[in-house]
């Protein structure tokens, strides 16, 4: 449960506040007028006979009688732990035609008609109280945040990306806080990065305990899905989470290190078998030396020594096998030997990056139109191809 | 990315929902009243040095409101009272308060009230009370405005007649009606106005909505010496009795109380005579 801006949110209780102690104040200073107007009007009508027989026989001054009668209504407000209102008094404002004073900072007045009977015709009484501002205070603003906290935990509207964002994961086995604060992350993302993220946990390829490193990386904002499917693929291969990203964050392109045997692609490490990798080795040199790097397939009758030679050397440099060397050494380079290769490098790189990243990795072929046999090239361009001291 | 508009209509509603119920909350906070009930004010009260110790009060019924919180005031202070009583309470109402049950079980200790009034609600009265003093017979007369009041028809043919309501009053309703009816004056109805106090006899008096109307010695309220005239009626007002309940009498409190009696100033010029055993009291 997010609370929001405190912009918003400190303002609105604060009015709410004010609005809530406005209206509990006006409530109860005039339930508080309605109730005491109505009792005190029956009090005195039933007491009339003893308010008029005051003066019996005499002709005395009503102070005194005033004094008794505002002695009697001085504590108008029962005494509770939590009074709202206090010093509830009234006072008597006349006695027929006899004023009072002391009237400053009335409420309200009643005017009381009395029965003729006794000779009194009616009484006025001033009511006076005062708000308890502590009490009404504490008790608005308890209410008013009592309220705060209610809308605050009320559930807000999803929008149903993010819904289905939830239940997804949900479904995979996060928790629902978790899901939740996830599902709202994730809705943030650009469309291909959720894709590409969707359809990684699809492949339970990656461990929702790392969904939260993946989603905070800024890389998860500005992939391509070229990149994804890069992050993908090394997630496959058993990279953990960091070089996966590490790897789809690298540049198109081979690196090549023979001393370890390894052709790193797209930053993914490979290890082809010897002689392939050899093979492999030496169409990345063509590329980068040559101009266009093609190699036409040696003809049938004639196999071509010299780049025999060469091969041979490489194959004793880096370890491959006596076999391809002999077979080299006494037939020479033969097209059968580039095919079947070419042909184990692009199984082994299909099976390593799938058939559409290892596209731009694979052979081109052509037909040579003087000789009308196939040549092949490295596709990669020559600016992607490294090798590693 | 936020949700469309008509999602957000049962969240809307909800926020609602809750103020709704904040502000109705706050609608029905109340602070309670404490109970209220006024006191008998036609009544004095307080309390004697053993207040404390003993919560029996002497109860006096009078017919006046004045000097009554000084009666009562001067029996507080007493040491005598004090060992009796907690405290003294003085009520006052009409004469035709009293009653046979008041007197029977002897609700009040001391009664100040007319001898033919007490006897007549109970022929034993004096089983129960004692006469101990007499407020003396005081002449009555009829005040009028503008001219010297004549007991003649033709006086009273255009006059307006001020009584008190209270047929048990000497002064202020059998006199006067006596006075008129021996000397053969009529009155018509509307003639004869009633009015429930003293005070609303007076003010009436001086307002002129009544011409005429009687007061016992000269005290005139409120009425100006030059404007109003007096006429003695024939008959005066019978004395007025203190009464003090039997068992009491035959106590030292009676002497105590007799002594109160007689300092009140409503009686300045011609305090109560002290009648039977109170006799003996020393002055």
């Amino acid at each position: 449960m997010t609370l929001g801006p405190w912009r918003y949110w400190l303002p609105a209780g604060f009015g709410l506040w004010l609005a809530l102690t406005a209206l509990c104040s006006w409530q109860l200073g005039h339930r508080f007028q309605q109730q005491v107007t109505e009792t005190l009007n029956t009090l005195l009508r039933d007491n009339t006979q003893s308010i008029a027989l005051y003066h019996l026989e005499t002709h005395s001054d009503s102070t005194q009688l005033a004094e008794r009668i505002n002695a009697d209504l001085a504590n108008l407000c029962a005494e509770t732990r939590v009074s709202l209102l206090r010093d509830c008094h009234a006072r008597v404002q006349r006695i027929d035609t006899i004023p009072f004073s002391g009237q400053k900072g009335t409420r309200a007045l009643i005017d009381v008609e009395l029965p003729e009977e006794y000779g009194l015709q009616s009484l006025s009484l001033n009511v006076f109280y005062d708000y308890h501002w502590a009490a009404v205070l504490s008790v608005t603003a308890l209410l008013a945040a009592l309220c705060l906290t209610a809308i605050a935990g009320l559930p807000r509207p999803m929008p149903p990306k993010q819904a289905q964002w939830q239940q997804t994961l949900q479904l995979a086995g996060l928790a629902k806080p978790d899901a939740k604060s996830a599902a709202h992350r994730l809705c943030q993302l650009p469309d291909t990065s959720q894709s590409a993220i969707r359809s990684l946990l699809d492949a339970e390829l990656l461990p929702l305990a790392e969904l939260h490193t993946l989603c905070e990386h800024p890389s998860a904002q500005t992939f391509s899905s070229t990149q994804w499917a890069w992050l993908e693929q090394a997630l496959r291969r058993g990279e953990d989470l960091s070089r996966a990203i590490h790897i789809a964050d690298c540049d198109e392109g081979i690196i090549f290190a023979p001393q370890r045997r390894e052709v790193r692609i797209h930053g993914l490490p490979l290890s082809l078998p010897a002689t392939p990798f050899i093979y492999y080795y030496w169409y990345a040199q063509r590329r980068v030396h040559d101009e266009a790097g093609w190699y036409i397939n040696p003809a049938a009758n004639r196999a071509d020594r010299d780049n025999a030679n060469a091969l041979i050397a490489l194959l004793e440099q880096f370890g491959g096998h006596g076999k391809a060397i002999n077979d080299l050494r006494e037939k020479g380079l033969r097209a059968k030997t580039l095919d079947q290769n070419r042909s184990k490098i692009k199984e082994e790189l299909v099976r390593a990056l799938g058939e559409p990243l290892a596209q731009g990795y694979l052979f081109d072929m052509e037909r040579d139109p003087r000789t009308s046999r196939n040549k092949y090239r490295l596709s990669t361009p020559v600016e992607r191809i490294h090798f590693d001291a | 990315m936020r949700a469309p508009i008509r999602l957000w209509l049962p969240y809307a509603g909800a926020c609602i929902a809750i103020l709704f119920i904040a502000f109705v909350s706050v609608s029905l906070v109340r602070q309670p009243l404490a109970p209220i009930s006024l006191g008998d004010y036609a009544s004095e009260f307080c309390e004697t040095q053993s207040a404390a110790q003993n919560d029996a009060t002497f109860q006096v019924l009078s017919l006046t409101s004045s000097y009554a919180q000084l009666f009562a005031q001067t029996l507080c202070d007493s040491p005598l009272v004090a060992q009796h009583f907690g405290s003294v309470k003085v009520t006052w109402r009409p004469r035709g308060f009293l009653t046979a049950q008041h007197i029977i079980e002897q609700d009040y200790h001391l009664i100040w009230n007319r001898d033919y009034l007490v006897h007549g609600l109970v022929p034993e009265f004096d089983d129960f009370y004692s006469a101990v003093a007499e407020t003396v017979s005081y002449p009555v007369f009829w005040v009028g405005k503008k001219e010297r009041p004549q007991l003649t028809q033709t006086y009273f043919a255009n006059k307006r007649v001020g009584l008190l309501d209270d047929s048990y009053s000497q002064s202020f309703f059998q006199l006067p009606q006596q006075t008129l009816r021996e000397a053969g004056i009529v009155l018509n109805d509307d003639q004869r106005r009633l009015y429930p106090s003293l005070q609303a006899l007076y003010t009436a008096f001086n307002s002129g909505e009544v011409d005429i109307i009687t007061s016992p010695g000269l005290q005139l309220w409120g009425l100006d010496a030059n404007d109003a005239h007096t006429l003695a009626l024939p008959h005066h007002s019978p004395p007025v009795t203190w009464y003090l309940s039997r068992p009491m009498a035959d106590s030292p409190l009676l002497c105590e109380v007799v002594r109160a009696l007689v300092r009140i100033p409503l009686f300045k010029e011609e305090p109560p005579s002290p009648q039977g055993p109170a006799r003996s009291c020393a002055r």
